[in-house]
């Protein structure tokens, strides 16, 4: 039972600034994953919470209550660390009980053994309970130090790239496991990744987290489908957003995406109307662009050429070059084109995203 | 192919062997010396054959009285003593100011930091007679000459610097989110540096106590000018077996053996701790 407010939090390490005025509100148990690059400050944001890392100014309030003046230990979360931070010297038995022989905690020997069992059944190490860390694959790590989290009840759970180092069948089955962990206990988690569709399959809300600022918060739905900028755009999808420059420019009092020769409609609003004869960049998701072998009976396409093919299981990533730009398409593997062979990129309208190019700002999202 | 490797292994073999005998040699020398009598000692050429006696052990130890032998009363007993306390009681007090001032230096930030760090390091390059005259003085003036505490105290130029400088590259070796899960997981500071970082270095605290028991123990120039009647030490009575008449070199012999065996049982009872990589696993990458 936990919420978490950041008010104006910042997070320097000697002059570089890792956190810049983090504003976030993180509800009673919910489900809030922080998606971010490699030091985008994810991790940095989790250790401010569990109070292992000093705030360099602004407040945390838990529950409503700042917890500036708490220790770690008077904190109560619970976390996973991407290092995994396992104990050498121990035994896995005795790492994943570590948490509960803590002085506050005084759990009895008894339930204690119980407690430990049985997250050690569920994270399939209870055949390695006697092993000391090194003798553990990193997989094998990686589910002991989860365990290590997973045995107490705590107020908060933080979870930083839980999953990042099993298979990927295990990852599916720890990610269900999560999800399914997550109702029964009813515990805010917060949890880190750089994997999109991490983010997505797990996250009541994600907040894209880019050099130490927070680009965008929302539901999965509301950031993949209507990204505040370019960047979060960029950040949802594999293959990611293909992007291509343009201006707006009056064509018979329709506004219109012009590169070149290419002409293609946009629909009328007055915001994009600010913008006319302004530098503007198209963007469209691979999985939206259909390939045509002739002119397709729609404004909506652009002329291509086709560069690489790559199968990928049921799908095909298709590389087109539309001018110099490289774009990528995402079909069924069922056609096969050949080198050189034009082509045309074909969408629909409420596909089709428009970035400032200036600063990177949204003017036309899905469904506008 | 094949004789190039046979002439490979012979060079490796003489050069141990002869490695060995420069190492071992004089070890094997006065062990055979403490077990000679006055006679055969002085012999020359260099007796290799003759009949051991315990002669020696015996008027160092207990003082009995053998043909033709002067006794010395037998104060070596209370050298031995001396020393092991003195020495013990050095490596204690390192043990538990260094360990405690290396996790500082290892994971604190203070101003003057590395300023401290070298003040320690350096008490090492600078000489001890440099520095014993100045200390003489002020342990007379304090009354501390000829004193369990002064010496012990004298001793902590020796051993601490030493302990502080490699226990701290041990706890720098710990993995700093190691020590953040343990805080998290529920442990206060005090909780975590005695679970987790202390059991961490076991394999530095055990090699510092050896060596620090030894340099205490091998210390002549301390206990020389800030010792006396009372805290004579094992260094400065072997030296006493050299008289103004004569060099009783047996029992010297036999002095300087019995002095080695604490530093042999404690290496052999510690030396397990040394484990490399105690740290191994716990972190990825």
């Amino acid at each position: 039972m936990a919420d978490i407010v950041f008010r104006d939090v910042r997070k320097c390490y000697g002059d570089h600034e890792a956190i810049r005025d983090l504003n976030l509100e993180i509800r009673d148990r919910e489900f809030f994953v922080i998606l971010g690059e490699s030091g985008a400050g994810k991790t940095t944001t989790l250790k401010m919470i569990a109070g292992v890392e000093p705030v360099t100014s602004g407040e945390i309030l838990l529950n409503g209550r700042t917890i500036r003046s708490l220790t770690p230990e008077e904190r109560d979360c619970a976390m996973v660390f991407e290092t995994y931070a396992l104990y050498p010297h121990l035994s896995v038995y005795e790492n994943i009980a570590f948490p509960l022989r803590a002085p506050k905690r005084r759990m009895p020997a008894d339930r204690i053994d119980q407690t430990v069992l049985r997250v050690a059944r569920v994270l399939g190490i209870d055949r390695f309970l006697h092993r000391r860390p090194a003798e553990l694959s990193g997989g094998q790590r990686q589910r002991v130090a989860l365990g290590r989290a997973l045995v107490r009840q705590p107020a908060v759970f933080l979870m930083d790239e839980p999953l990042s180092h099993l298979d990927a069948r295990l990852r599916n089955e720890m990610r269900t496991e999560i999800k399914a962990m997550r109702e029964s206990f009813g515990t805010t988690i917060v949890y880190v990744t750089h994997d999109y569709s991490e983010a997505l399959a797990l996250g009541d809300r994600i907040a894209i987290l880019h050099r130490g600022r927070i680009e965008q918060v929302g539901t999965p739905s509301e950031v993949f489908r209507r990204p505040l900028n370019r960047l979060v755009a960029e950040s949802l999808g594999d293959p990611p957003m293909n992007f291509l420059k343009g201006t707006i420019t009056l064509d018979q009092s329709q506004s219109v995406f012009a590169r070149g020769d290419w002409r293609i409609p946009l629909p009328e609003s007055l915001r994009l109307r600010e913008y006319v004869g302004k530098e503007i960049v198209l963007g469209l998701r691979p999985q939206h662009i259909r390939l045509e072998r002739n002119r397709p009976d729609t404004p909506y396409n652009l002329h291509s050429k086709l560069f690489v093919q790559e199968l990928t299981g049921e799908h095909t990533v298709t590389s087109v070059t539309v001018g110099d730009c490289l774009f990528m398409a995402l079909g069924k593997a069922d056609t096969a084109y050949s080198l050189d062979e034009p082509l045309y990129l074909a969408w629909d309208p409420e596909h089709m995203y428009l970035f400032s190019e200036d600063t990177g700002e949204a003017l036309l999202a899905e469904g506008d | 192919m094949m004789t190039s490797r046979l002439f490979r292994r012979i060079l490796k073999t003489l050069g141990l062997g002869a490695y060995f005998t420069f190492a071992l040699g004089p070890v094997i020398w006065i062990a055979m010396m403490s077990l000679k009598d006055s006679n055969d000692v002085i012999a020359s050429p260099p007796k290799f054959v003759f009949t051991p006696t315990l002669e020696n052990y015996k008027a160092i130890t207990v003082g009995q009285h053998a043909n033709n032998v002067e006794t010395v009363k037998p104060d070596y007993p209370k050298y031995f003593l001396n020393t092991l306390i003195i020495a013990s009681a050095t490596v204690a007090v390192s043990l538990l100011l260094g360990t405690f001032a290396a996790y500082s230096l290892a994971r604190f930030s203070f101003r003057f930091k590395e300023d401290i760090a070298f003040t320690f390091l350096s008490f090492r390059f600078a000489p001890e007679l440099m520095i014993i005259l100045p200390l003489y003085v002020v342990f007379q003036k304090t009354g501390l000459i000829d004193s369990f505490s002064g010496l012990t105290l004298a001793y902590q130029l020796i051993t601490l610097p030493f302990l502080i400088w490699v226990l701290r590259g041990f706890f720098e070796d710990i993995p700093r989110e190691i020590e953040q899960a343990a805080r998290v997981d529920g442990y206060t500071w005090w909780g975590v540096f005695r679970r987790i970082s202390l059991p961490l270095v076991k394999p530095g605290i055990a090699a510092v106590v050896i060596l620090s028991f030894i340099f205490a123990w091998n210390n002549f120039i301390f206990s020389m000018i800030l010792g006396g009647e009372r805290t004579q030490t094992i260094t400065l009575g072997i030296l006493g077996f050299i008289g103004y008449e004569r060099v009783l070199w047996g029992q010297m012999a036999a002095a300087t053996m019995i002095c080695v065996i604490p530093e042999l049982i404690l290496a052999f009872f510690v030396q397990h701790y040394i484990i490399r990589g105690l740290t191994f696993g716990a972190v990825k990458g």
